[in-house]
């Protein structure tokens, strides 16, 4: 942005006075969100198409016809991952390039609305690549049941799900402004990413097998709790610093 | 002034290093298990340790850098963090020469240790190009401090992680650092010691070296900004020092920040 | 792992034929990182005595914003060679 250099710069962040309460302001942006997304169709099914051409190459690639345990969901979880960058990459492109933060700034809102509706968009973006990906992966390559692995798979799914909205949101923020934006979104998120990884794929993995228990999905409460942990504190960490990136 | 304590923090470095080089090839006993190979543990542990810390400090110098936005935060967080990656480099080198010479392999998976030191390499890897990508040395401030701290953060989280993820695989390959008998354990610590004044030597001396440049810059500006245009200063992932120098700021004819 | 290698399954003294080159190996890494970065910063020293250099000669030849007002003082002009 060049009008920026002969700015002055603030010495503190700028107080802004609350006129209109977070809730509201996030679901103002969440429905702007929303619907330039069912509008444009940029990201969503992109993703889609994405994940499930990615299956198709790995059957290539692996020369299998069908997959089960950790390789299933080593599988699952890098297609998600990758499509869910081609997400991050795109989550405030129109912003940066229309002035939309600038606007939002001179808003009289509380500026952490910005990252909770973006997060919630992202998550939503997730939620429907998911439930395209999740079928064709059960369709393609999936050797085992999906129904009764269904439960702990949503759970996971929910979790990791959280997680990657988080720090893609702020990785997507950080990146946009910069010069190789498109590179340096992913070289920063999948760092982040792998303890997601960790707990997901290990928690999913005993779940897609053939000589599955009938009734309790047994997904390790350990990889759900640490999940859990991750989500809880990186997403208290971007939101305390979301606002750094917003200002100017 | 930077370079104030620099003369007795080298010379305390050199002799630590001595002392600790002397104790763990003369003084520390020879391990049962891995024998002389052991003392390897003496060098890649506190370059592990070392760097760890270093990358959490260098998150907390970034919180400090956007608590006061006095960019002499910013710049003790770019050297720290820089440091902290040159000792992870060694960490990993050191690691991997201590697991081909244990295990045959140059790397090896179920050392927790090493895999989540690559995982925290990839990721600091992209400090350097994210400021360089930014050419408005306040933003690259900012933004660099916000990464800062969301991968000093990251680092424990990490470890713990990649920890869960082996503990039910394989027995540590490297052995751990608990019950060391006490020649050991004393050595260990010099080493440690000696390490931690070698990282805190080598980022004064960087901050020293920096400081002079830009004390330079400054000069030079002072000089040149009647008789000529002062050249703009090229793009860098450096954190600018350009009006924390001794000399006062000039009003106008240098670039504008 | 040595003791095995040994025939009468005592660990040698100072196995260097073995071992002893990656404890070598380790500790020259440590040894060649400290190394490099003092070459860096020999090659920063010497910018920094060059740009010096330059910035003395600079103040030899500029007038000093103050010496405007200055009488008599044609010798700016001067080239004089540093030190």
């Amino acid at each position: 942005m060049s009008g920026v250099e002969t700015r002055e710069r603030t010495r503190e962040p700028t107080h802004t006075v609350q006129a209109v309460g977070l809730w509201r302001t996030v679901g103002a942006l969440l429905r702007k969100e929303l619907l330039v997304e069912l509008r444009t169709l940029e990201s969503v099914p992109g993703m889609s198409l994405f994940a499930i051409t990615t299956f198709v190459i790995f059957h290539f690639a692996l020369n299998r016809g069908s997959v089960e345990g950790d390789l299933a969901a080593g599988i699952l979880w890098v297609t998600l991952l990758f499509a869910a960058i081609l997400g991050v990459n795109r989550l405030f492109v129109a912003d940066a390039d229309q002035g939309g933060f600038d606007g939002f700034l001179l808003a009289p809102v509380d500026r952490s609305a910005m990252f909770v509706a973006k997060v919630l968009t992202l998550l939503a973006f997730l939620v429907v690549l998911e439930l395209v990906a999740v079928p064709a992966f059960a369709l393609l390559l999936l050797g085992a049941p999906l129904g009764p692995a269904l439960g702990g798979l949503v759970a996971t799914l929910a979790l990791g799900d959280i997680g990657v909205a988080v720090i893609g949101t702020l990785v997507a923020a950080m990146a946009v402004r910069t010069r190789a934006r498109d590179l340096l979104g992913p070289l920063l998120a999948l760092p982040l990413f792998v303890p997601i990884v960790i707990g997901g794929a290990r928690a999913v993995s005993p779940l897609l097998v053939q000589a599955h228990r009938v009734g309790v999905g047994g997904v390790p409460i350990r990889w759900l709790l640490t999940l859990g942990l991750y989500d809880l504190v990186f997403g208290l960490i971007a939101y305390a610093l979301f606002d750094f990136l917003l200002e100017d | 002034m930077y370079g104030k304590g620099l003369r007795t923090l080298s010379i305390s470095t050199a002799v630590a290093m001595a002392v600790s080089l002397g104790m763990v090839f003369f003084y520390a006993p020879l391990e049962a298990e891995q024998g002389f190979l052991q003392k390897i543990f003496y060098v890649h542990v506190p370059l592990a340790i070392i760097a760890l810390c270093g990358f959490v400090l260098g998150g907390l110098l970034a919180i400090q850098h956007l608590r006061t936005r006095d960019p002499r935060w910013d710049m003790r967080s770019y050297v720290v963090i820089h440091m902290s990656l040159i000792f992870a480099v060694g960490t990993l080198i050191t690691g991997s020469i201590w697991a081909k010479g244990s295990w045959g392999h140059w790397w090896v998976w179920s050392e927790p240790t090493l895999v989540s030191f690559l995982i925290i390499f990839l990721l600091y890897a992209t400090y350097q190009p994210l400021r360089f990508a930014i050419e408005d040395p306040e933003r690259q401030s900012r933004y660099a401090s916000v990464f800062a701290i969301t991968a000093g953060a990251f680092v424990p989280t990490n470890f713990i992680a990649v920890r869960l993820s082996t503990a039910y695989l394989h027995p540590r390959v490297l052995g751990s650092t608990s019950n060391l008998p006490g020649a050991m354990a004393l050595t260990f610590l010099v080493s440690l010691a000696a390490l931690a004044l070698l990282f805190a030597t080598l980022c004064k001396y960087e901050l020293t070296a920096k400081h002079t440049r830009a004390q330079l810059r400054a000069l030079r500006r002072r000089l040149a900004g009647e008789t000529a245009g002062a050249t703009p200063r090229p793009r860098s992932a450096v954190p600018s020092l350009q009006h924390v120098t001794t000399l006062p700021a000039r009003a106008s004819g240098g670039p504008a920040l | 792992m040595l003791a095995a290698l040994s025939p009468t399954g005592e660990i040698p003294a100072l196995p260097l034929h073995t071992a002893g080159k990656y404890v070598a190996g380790a500790y020259v890494v440590l040894f060649v990182i400290v190394l490099i970065y003092v070459a860096i910063m020999a090659i920063r020293l010497s910018r920094i005595e060059r740009d010096l250099g330059e910035l003395l000669s600079m103040t030899e030849q500029t007038p000093a914003p103050s010496a405007h007002g200055r009488a008599g003082d044609h010798d700016q002009q001067r080239e004089s060679a540093p030190a």
